[in-house]
């Protein structure tokens, strides 16, 4: 298995891209991450994570238009490539497959119950 | 708003402000605050967001930049012409000498670079812990070399050599000095010192065989074919030529003239000159070279050779261990004892960097301080330059290359005086001799790079200094220093510090004159006027006596050991019959006449008599030595028996008033004469004649039967005494050439920041002018800092100088001569008059300009 180079915030953010395509920009991915999670996520780390997922080529980036609120600036709407989908998908794979074989038995047996 | 990097605060502080307006509508206005500071706040973190340049990166030596520079800096020094010429003037002669010292590196570094396998030549050298002085010597006990020939696989040649050739050898009944060693035969296929006669490989195998160079042969045998000729050598008698090799170059510390077999050695002393045991004690004369093969290492032999070393030396207060030095670490290399002889090692290199670095240090000073006098018209420049976006880095480049030029035009004004002051540095001492400084491909490489080398280290200086000014200050024109007087302290300090220097020089070799004037004109105790010490090189001295009487303008002839009073004579230990105690003494063997001859004075007791046999058993004493004999009464010393260290008992015949028999640099000690004409070395003629060139081609003609073919070799006692004391002349010669260099560098620099000051002075003085100010106030206004200076240099070197070679002095010579304040008036007046001179020659031209010259413009 290659080690896929994507960590967990990254790869949360990633799926946010994709969630919120084709509108997705750092304001509102971090935004939509802070109501998912219920914790506050800073733009600024949504901001470097988009970066350095940009940097590795699983996201492409564009300008967008600019809003009142933004003071005139200029969004950068982000889009996921084909690269990033396909690392996406293995990564859910591994994990799909992990979870299939876990035994019905374990869970229960410490007093929990996912079903 | 510098938050973050650049190419993205766009979407970065948009970003910001569109959260911060959702947040402030969901959670209102306090809350949405606090969380935009603290994600502002966040951003401070260069991890986050990787920071970008915002100019493109450009490259250290970026190719148009680096002409540009060399544009501004030519510009710039053309425009500025005096200033120019004044620097690269005083670094040209601040150089001359530093030339030299690296002339003399770049000779050291191509010592015996033409070996083909000096890779793979080793030398055994040894170290010796004797709870003193530790010495290492170059040389190895003999035995060494025995037990690495054929006992390691990987040793492929071990050569020997030997020094112990005597110095003279004779070929048809004439005397020749020849250079040379014993050597083993495989020293002409370890060592690049090709054949031009004979066969390398058997040239040198048999005993009484010997290889000598082109340039010996042709002394010896002059144009004829010297193959196969005998030359004698004492003791091992005859010695055939097999072999006549090309000069050997200068650059190898085995330079020699003559190459004798090992076997002449071994065959001569028989095998225990090598083998005996005894020979690990003895470390003198004998080395060792290894050829060692590719798989063999070097420590693996030192190992080997110190599990030796601890058999043989046992006694803890006696140590030796060997090492293997590499052939390219001889010269230079470490400082060795009992070394080959043309060996400098890198202390010795150092000493003599010292001197020239110093006056070096005062011309690059003065550009320094030049150059920063000079920031206040660049600063416009420079303004330009920053708010265009230059980098303290360019500005720094600018202004390093640009004194890099200075240095490259003054290294090449420099070139001249070296050639110049070349030769006469060489023939400055016969030590030099060997030394080959003519100009190579290597040297010129070897100068270029100390003037870049120089150029950038001259350049740090002025260059940060410009680098570091803010913009606006200096598009103003306002240098931000000047308020605090730094600067100013700056130059004040480079002005003392090579008035200092110059007036040192000055002062010294004012000294050392004096010095020399005091010793030649002593009052030794004897004549030494008409002495004329004739070299008796292996005569019959009653032959030369009998000849030489003869002639009708020799009134009396004398014989002796050595010259009287100058140089060194031997010293011994005698003893006294009654006391165990030995006593420390110095000797000179003479005849009958020689205490007439030098006007010596007797005290007490006779001189010696005709009757050698009688005189044999006396000695003649000095007053010294007869205190030491009978501290009470003189008189009782003399019939005192001595033994010689000989154990030959002689009494006391006569007591000599004191004289100086050594040098001066040594006390008068114990001191006696006494009668051997064995011990010869000298004939003392004491002339009347005045035509000087009459008498000597007589007694020239007169040697002619009594000379066995030598020349004739005469001088005047009075010469040989002035020429003991001859280094103070090289000294003097040396120190005042560096003086001078001192003195002009000083005034050079005192100049330009004279010149300088002036200038910036000019409107202000013409203000004064007008107002009604005199021309001598003004004089005295313009130069008052700098005469200050000088005073300064004057009351710091005088008395530091003067107790340095006060120390000095008391070392080199007992007798010396008291510094007196005739010495000290006249550097005062030089150094100062010169310095004068230079600040009178501007202040006095500015203050006497007409005012409305200078203020017409406002």
């Amino acid at each position: 298995m290659r080690r896929s180079d994507l960590g967990e915030f990254e790869e949360v953010v990633l799926l946010a891209v994709a969630a919120l395509a084709p509108l997705a920009y750092a304001a509102v991915i971090a935004d939509e991450l802070e109501k998912e999670t219920k914790h506050s996520v800073s733009t600024g780390a949504v901001h470097a994570a988009l970066q350095r997922l940009e940097d590795k080529g699983y996201l492409s980036s564009a300008f967008g238009e600019a809003t009142p609120e933004r003071g005139g600036r200029r969004k950068r709407l982000f889009e996921i490539t084909a690269f990033g989908v396909r690392t996406l998908t293995e990564t859910r794979t591994i994990r799909n497959n992990l979870w299939d074989r876990i035994l019905p038995g374990v869970f229960s047996k410490i007093g929990l119950d996912l079903s | 708003m510098r938050i973050c990097a650049p190419h993205v605060r766009e979407t970065v502080i948009g970003d910001l402000h569109e959260r911060y307006a959702l947040r402030a509508t969901r959670v209102g206005v306090e809350k949405a605050n606090y969380f935009y500071i603290k994600e502002v706040l966040g951003l401070v973190r260069p991890s986050i967001i990787a920071r970008k340049n915002s100019s493109p990166q450009s490259a250290f030596f970026n190719f148009d930049m680096l002409a540009n520079y060399f544009k501004t800096a030519t510009r710039n020094l053309s425009k500025n012409t005096f200033f120019t010429t004044l620097n690269v003037f005083g670094l040209a002669l601040g150089m001359s000498l530093n030339l030299l010292f690296v002339a003399m590196i770049v000779f050291m570094y191509r010592f015996d670079n033409f070996h083909p396998n000096k890779e793979h030549i080793y030398r055994v050298i040894t170290h010796v812990r004797d709870r003193h002085e530790n010495p290492s010597f170059a040389s190895v006990p003999i035995g060494a070399a025995q037990l690495l020939n054929g006992n390691f696989a990987g040793v492929e040649k071990v050569v020997r050599i030997h020094q112990s050739l005597p110095r003279n050898v004779r070929y048809a009944e004439t005397k020749i000095p020849l250079n040379g060693y014993f050597v083993d035969a495989e020293y002409l296929s370890m060592f690049n010192f090709p054949l031009l006669q004979g066969n390398a490989a058997t040239s040198l195998a048999n005993p009484n065989t010997m290889v000598i160079t082109e340039a010996a042969a042709a002394r010896i045998f002059g144009k004829k074919d010297p193959m196969g000729k005998l030359i004698s050598i004492e003791p091992y008698g005859d010695v055939m030529i097999t072999g006549v090799a090309k000069n050997m170059p200068k650059n190898s510390h085995l330079k020699a003239e003559a190459l004798v077999s090992f076997a002449t050695l071994t065959s001569h002393h028989g095998s225990s000159f090598t083998d005996d045991e005894k020979n690990w004690n003895n470390f003198y004369n004998s080395y060792t070279y290894l050829q060692l093969s590719d798989n063999l290492s070097p420590s693996v032999l030192e190992a080997f050779l110190n599990g030796i070393a601890k058999e043989k030396y046992t006694k803890p207060e006696f140590q030796a261990s060997f090492e293997l030095q590499r052939f390219d670490k001889i010269v230079p290399g470490p400082e060795l004892d009992n070394d080959m002889g043309n060996e400098w090692s890198y202390q010795e290199m150092l000493l003599m960097g010292v001197l020239p670095m110093i006056i070096l240090f005062a011309a690059c000073s003065n550009y320094v301080s030049l150059a920063i006098s000079q920031s206040l018209k660049r600063m416009k420049e420079i303004g330009v330059r920053k708010v265009m976006g230059a980098r303290k880095r360019q500005i720094f480049i600018q202004f390093v290359m640009e004194s890099t030029i200075i240095m490259l035009a003054a290294v090449t004004l420099s070139y001249f005086f070296f050639e110049m002051i070349r030769r006469e540095t060489l023939s400055l001492t016969a030590e030099l001799d060997w030394v080959d400084l003519n100009p190579t491909l290597g040297l010129f490489a070897g100068f270029l790079a100390f003037a870049i080398l120089v150029g950038f280290v001259s350049g740090i200086v002025p260059a940060l200094h410009f680098a570091k000014t803010a913009p606006v200050l200096a598009l103003k024109g306002k240098e931000q220093q000047t308020k605090t007087g730094g600067l100013f302290s700056l130059r004040k300090l480079v002005i003392t510090l090579q008035f200092i220097l110059s007036l040192g020089f000055t002062f010294a070799v004012l000294v050392m004159g004096q010095q020399y004037q005091y010793s030649i004109n002593y009052d030794f105790g004897f004549k030494q006027e008409k002495i004329l010490n004739v070299d008796l090189q292996q005569t019959d001295p009653q032959l030369v006596k009998n000849e030489f009487g003869k002639l009708s303008f020799v009134a009396l002839i004398s014989m002796s050991s050595h010259p009287l009073g100058a140089g060194k004579v031997p010293g011994l230990h005698v003893k006294r019959v009654a006391s165990p105690d030995s006593i420390d003494a110095s000797t000179m063997a003479i005849d009958e006449n020689f205490i007439t001859n030098m006007g010596l004075h007797l005290v007490l007791g006779r001189s010696f008599t005709n009757n050698a046999g009688e005189n044999s058993r006396l000695i003649i004493i000095n007053e010294v030595f007869a205190k030491k004999l009978s501290p009470d009464d003189a008189s009782g010393a003399i019939g005192q028996v001595v033994i010689l260290p000989d154990k030959r008992e002689v009494s006391v015949a006569g007591i000599l008033k004191d004289f100086h028999y050594a040098s001066l640099q040594s006390p008068i000690g114990n001191f006696f004469f006494e009668y051997a004409p064995e011990k010869f070395n000298y004939a003392n003629f004491h002339l009347q004649s005045t035509n000087e060139t009459h008498a000597f081609s007589e007694m020239e003609a007169a040697w002619k039967s009594v000379g066995k073919g030598e020349k004739f070799k005469a001088e005047f006692l009075a010469d040989q005494i002035r020429n003991a004391y001859s280094f103070y002349n090289q000294i003097m010669k040396m120190w005042g050439f560096m003086g001078l260099l001192a003195i002009t560098i000083a005034c050079l620099g005192l100049l330009g920041t004279v010149v300088f000051t002036v200038k910036n002075r000019v409107k202000e003085v013409s203000i004064r002018k007008v107002m009604g100010a005199s021309s001598g106030s003004l004089v005295y206004l313009l130069s008052r800092d700098f005469i200050v200076l000088l005073v300064i240099a004057g009351v710091i070197t005088i008395p530091g100088v003067y107790l340095l070679m006060e120390l000095m002095l008391s070392e080199a010579q007992y007798y010396n001569a008291p510094i007196g304040a005739f010495e000290i008036v006249i550097s005062l007046a030089v150094v100062l008059a010169l310095g004068l001179a230079t600040i009178f020659s501007q202040t006095l031209k500015a203050a006497n300009t007409n005012p409305v010259d200078n203020l017409r413009m406002e």
